[in-house]
């Protein structure tokens, strides 16, 4: 392969989720009406992309911390219990004589900041595999969430919090300023701050990073830290959307997308590296894919096997195996 | 290697040691006077505010009554509800009630308690069987009458002429397709009215909201009515009209089912029109005719709930009744 | 006993699955738990599970993943379903048909991680979907088996002394366990799956044939899966939807409590069936002997308290010289 081709494979690997997006985009708007349509009401932008945006940071966000966790070597399973979790803390607060929205905030985050620390000492204290012990945990979250608010939902009424949701600054939903800001600072955590490099070399390699001096129980703690904060945040935003803390739904099943948003964003699963950027952008070719099958009704049946075949065709792309293939074509087209 | 023989030891002594704490709290009573009731019910799960005040009722109901009451929580799977009906029957309870979580795969568990001689009670969802007379009774509404009674409401309200969208329960669910297939029934004599949208939202009140607003950004104007298979859908579904600037109740009708508490605060608001009520309150019915079969009377086949229609002329005085 | 290190989280877990088990028959004795019914009740009714642990401990032997079992043995259900009573096929008929298109789900999976080499954890899960969103095309609702003819085959049982009788299931369950071994230790086939597992490179520098032992094992898996899908049909005589679902994750779980490592190449296939009877044992306890009143939450409680109870005594037994973790030091 010519250096030209090299560059032009590895200039592909890393625009290719952001190719898939588009790609997604684009059939979206061609096959839907109504699609790209954007109108500016009462000083926020209103649209079936905006829904997109604003539905699918709960997943981002997850994606975000589900990224880390994995560039460190671990998973975690238990996001969706976790947000479960937090979202059922945080209404208690709200319906609580405290009733304060930024207690209940606060609640949210330490919830799922200390389920992630829980989970980071079950892998680090007692050496379980990560898989067990965030299964072990996802399990336990749930059913305490459902133990502290007595199996019913939880309903509140509290215009600040349900800002987190339903709130707009500068006419776009507060949720993807959010998840704008988190992924920003998480980029700059993995690009430039040493626990970065820290986090992807013990995903490398935990032995090397053990030699190298990485303070691997510091770092462990933090990305399941982190990790379960964004789960709580995600949570938060949930029950704020829908003015409910219901435990028993919220969050089921998201670990799965998360962790595909992660993978289809170009981060491998052996840890090592991390693509926030890419996990985010797989993350929004999902729910496109969701949003557009919902506007057109389709039926579930087809959904899931669309959304199969989705997932295999943006991995395709993505593949090391017909990369060199694609670079090749697109270089004989330019010359 | 000796520490580990001992640590080994250490561990099934203790472990012989939890076996021989107490595993039933409430030992039955045989030198009391009266004898009471073992009643086994094996519930699906905890999914729904539906559910969980489902297994409320029949729980006080049963502490009301004194009689000694096994649960048992399937999370959601036939085989935990199939091993439960086994030992149920192994601990020889006077009687089982069963919700069901699929309608299918019951023959052998129940054939197994008809030759106990335990009766089984059926709750909020029936069976497909072979041998009809393994179960005692069924108590529960008629899902598809549920359909026809909200399409029947539309039907009233605009005249014949509508343009509906419908968000289903959740996908292969029996009460899903059951209230699809009564709401369709009617529609398919009302040509007037055009079902343009339907979508599984699974029952919940968040992915109500997510594909209503997918429905209102595709469909736009167009829409007049929405009819959701439960009321936490609806009410999502009212949020999403609100965000988009409509009038819940007003510039779309919404029509639901289930009549909890909260659709009731709804229609007193304005925001819902009418709900179809699907009562899970069965334990005073459920152990009525548990009693009643231990007396040795005979029981109907299907104890069907009739269910109500409200709509917001009669949600102010019913919200105070609401209990669940 | 000097255990080879890889072998420890194995016995150990056997050790630990035999003491969970002596601790309930104490807790319950007095609702017959040491019965002989209860020990193959055990069996019978985590066999769906156990086939498909067995199916994913094959496909993690050779390094790769497989979360595809869940989905494929709930449409298999449903395909046996369908064609028995819908196509009027016989049982025999519809029954290897059905394990058959598992099989080549499999293979064709395999194939696509191999030669697109594309990350087994998508293809599987794209295979999930697909298998999930098949099995509804194919029929919304749960179809039961009517057929007299099938409900014979479930009936039966072999005879094992005076008054036990072991049902057709829990024989399935440990013959293909057993049939697994005997290709992994004894078949160069199966001695190819580990060196797999343990180093792909040095494999393909070997000349070993790569490509034939992956779509091996996820064609394995598949049988599996498939073989799981006809052993729930036998306890429970319809095909659905919802008894597959989430299947995939205690699969996984089952293999990783038996000791067989997340990243290949080591790993006892008994393990597999260790790890699901754990599983088992546990739901088995809390949900159906444990009669205190529990409400949904605390049952989850109780069942992940128990689960990790099991494992820190597994890692007790074990020592810390095992790590078992997600991905290969290199």
């Amino acid at each position: 392969m010519s250096a030209k081709q090299t560059t032009t494979a590895r200039l592909l690997s890393s625009t290719a989720p952001l190719a898939v997006l588009v790609l997604v985009f684009l059939a979206a708007w061609l096959t839907t009406p109504n699609f790209a349509e954007i109108t500016l009401r009462e000083g926020r932008f209103f649209g079936a992309v905006i829904d997109i945006l604003q539905n699918g940071s709960i997943v981002c966000l997850l994606a975000i911390g589900m990224t880390l966790v994995i560039a460190a070597g671990f998973i975690d399973l238990s996001v969706g219990s976790v947000m479960a979790l937090s979202g059922a803390a945080a209404a208690l607060v709200l319906t609580s004589p405290l009733q304060s929205a930024p207690l209940a905030i606060c609640a949210g985050l330490a919830v799922g900041a200390a389920c992630g620390v829980v989970n980071g000492a079950l892998v680090r204290f007692i050496g379980l595999p990560p898989i067990i012990a965030t299964l072990v945990w996802l399990i336990a979250c749930r059913g305490i969430a459902q133990t502290i608010t007595d199996d019913q939902k939880v309903r509140f009424v509290s215009p600040k919090f349900e800002h987190l949701a339903n709130g707009s600054l500068f006419g776009l939903p507060l949720p993807l300023l959010l998840v704008a800001l988190i992924g920003a600072s998480a980029v700059f955590l993995v690009r430039r701050c040493t626990a970065g490099l820290q986090i992807r070399g013990l995903g490398a390699s935990p032995t090397a990073a053990a030699y190298c001096a990485v303070p691997v129980t510091r770092i462990t703690l933090t990305v399941f830290g982190i990790c379960g904060a964004c789960a709580g945040l995600a949570g938060m935003i949930a029950a704020a959307d829908i003015k409910e803390a219901d435990v028993a739904t919220c969050g089921q099943y998201l670990e799965l997308d998360a962790i595909l948003a992660v993978v289809l964003g170009g981060t491998p699963l052996r840890g090592g590296r991390a693509n926030i950027i890419g996990s985010l952008l797989g993350a929004l070719s999902m729910q496109t894919i969701s949003t557009t099958m919902q506007m057109r009704g389709v039926p579930a049946e087809h959904t899931l096997l669309i959304k199969g075949a989705f997932i295999i065709v943006a991995t395709l792309v993505q593949s090391p195996a017909l990369r060199p293939r694609l670079a090749r074509i697109f270089l004989r087209r330019a010359a | 290697m000796h520490t580990r023989l001992i640590r080994l030891v250490a561990l099934f002594t203790l472990a012989c040691a939890a076996g021989l704490c107490p595993a039933q709290d409430t030992k039955p009573d045989k030198s009391a006077p009266t004898k009471r009731l073992i009643v086994g019910f094996s519930q699906v799960g905890a999914e729904s505010a539906w559910r969980t005040a489902e297994t409320k009722s029949i729980k006080d109901e049963a502490a009301k009554r004194n009689i000694d009451l096994k649960f048992s929580d399937a999370q959601g799977k036939q085989a935990n509800q199939l091993r439960a009906i086994k030992s149920f029957v192994a601990q020889r309870v006077d009687a089982i009630i069963l919700a069901p979580v699929v309608e299918t795969g019951w023959d052998e568990a129940l054939m197994e308690a008809k030759k106990a001689k335990i009766p089984i009670i059926l709750v909020d969802r029936g069976v497909t069987v072979d041998d009809s007379t393994t179960y005692a009774t069924l108590i529960a509404s008629d899902f598809i009458e549920e359909g026809r009674m909200a399409a029947k409401w539309l039907v009233e309200k605009t005249g014949g002429k509508a343009v509906v969208v419908e968000l289903q329960g959740t996908t292969g669910a029996a009460p899903a397709l059951d209230r699809q297939q009564g709401f369709m029934e009617v529609l398919s004599k009302n040509r007037g009215i055009r079902l343009v949208k339907t979508q599984s939202a699974d029952f919940t009140r968040a992915k109500g909201k997510e594909v209503m607003e997918a429905f209102l950004k595709a469909k736009g104007d167009e829409i007049t009515a929405v009819y959701a298979h439960n009321d936490d859908m609806a009410l999502g579904a009212i949020q999403a009209i609100e965000e988009a600037g409509k009038k819940p109740g007003k510039d779309i009708l919404v029509v639901s089912i289930d009549g909890v508490r909260a659709a009731f605060e709804a229609m007193v608001e304005g925001k819902l029109n009418a709900t179809v009520e699907c009562n899970p309150l069965l334990g005073p019915m459920a152990f009525d005719t548990i009693e009643k079969i231990k007396r040795g009377e005979t029981v109907p086949k299907f104890i069907k709930q009739q269910d109500k229609l409200f709509d917001q002329s009669t949600a102010k005085d019913e919200l105070p009744k609401r209990r669940y | 006993m000097n255990f080879p290190v890889a072998q420890r989280p194995f016995f150990a877990g056997l050790a630990a699955l035999l003491l969970l088990y002596a601790a309930a028959g104490g807790r319950y004795h007095d609702q017959n738990f040491l019965s002989p019914e209860v020990a193959l009740g055990l069996f019978s009714d985590n066999a769906p599970l156990g086939l498909c642990a067995v199916g994913v401990a094959l496909v993690l032997l050779a390094g790769s993943l497989d979360l595809s079992v869940g989905a494929v043995m709930g449409c298999t259900t449903i395909i046996i379903a369908t064609l028995i009573e819908k196509l009027h096929l016989h049982p025999v008929a519809a029954v290897s048909l059905a394990v058959f298109a598992a099989t080549i789900n499999g293979a064709m999976m395999g194939a696509i991680i191999h030669f697109a080499r594309l990350p087994a954890f998508i293809v599987t899960l794209a295979g999930l979907f697909i298998a999930r969103g098949g099995a509804y095309l194919i029929s919304l609702e749960s179809i039961a088996i009517r057929d007299s003819g099938y409900k014979a085959i479930a009936a039966w049982a072999m005879p094992m002394g005076a008054a036990l009788r072991i049902p057709l299931e829990s024989l399935l369950l440990v013959g293909a366990t057993s049939a697994a071994w005997a290709f992994l230790r004894y078949t160069r086939a199966g001695r190819y799956v580990y060196a797999l597992g343990d180093n792909p490179e040095a494999c393909i520098a070997r000349g070993l044939p790569v490509a034939r032992t992956r779509i091996t094992v996820h064609a394995l898996s598949g049988l599996c899966a498939g073989l799981g899908g006809f052993a729930l049909t036998l306890t429970l005589p319809a095909g659905t939807h919802t008894e597959g679902v989430g299947m995939e994750l205690d699969a996984i779980a089952g293999c990783v409590i038996g000791g067989i490592l997340l990243r290949g190449g080591a790993g006892n296939i008994w393990g597999a069936l260790i790890g699901t009877l754990v599983l088992g044992l546990i739901v088995l306890a809390v949900a159906t002997f444990e009669t205190r009143q529990l409400t949904s939450g605390s049952t989850k409680v109780i069942i992940a308290g128990l689960l990790l109870g099991f494992v820190v005594l597994q890692r007790l037994m074990v020592g810390r010289t095992v790590q078992q973790t997600s991905h290969s030091p290199e």
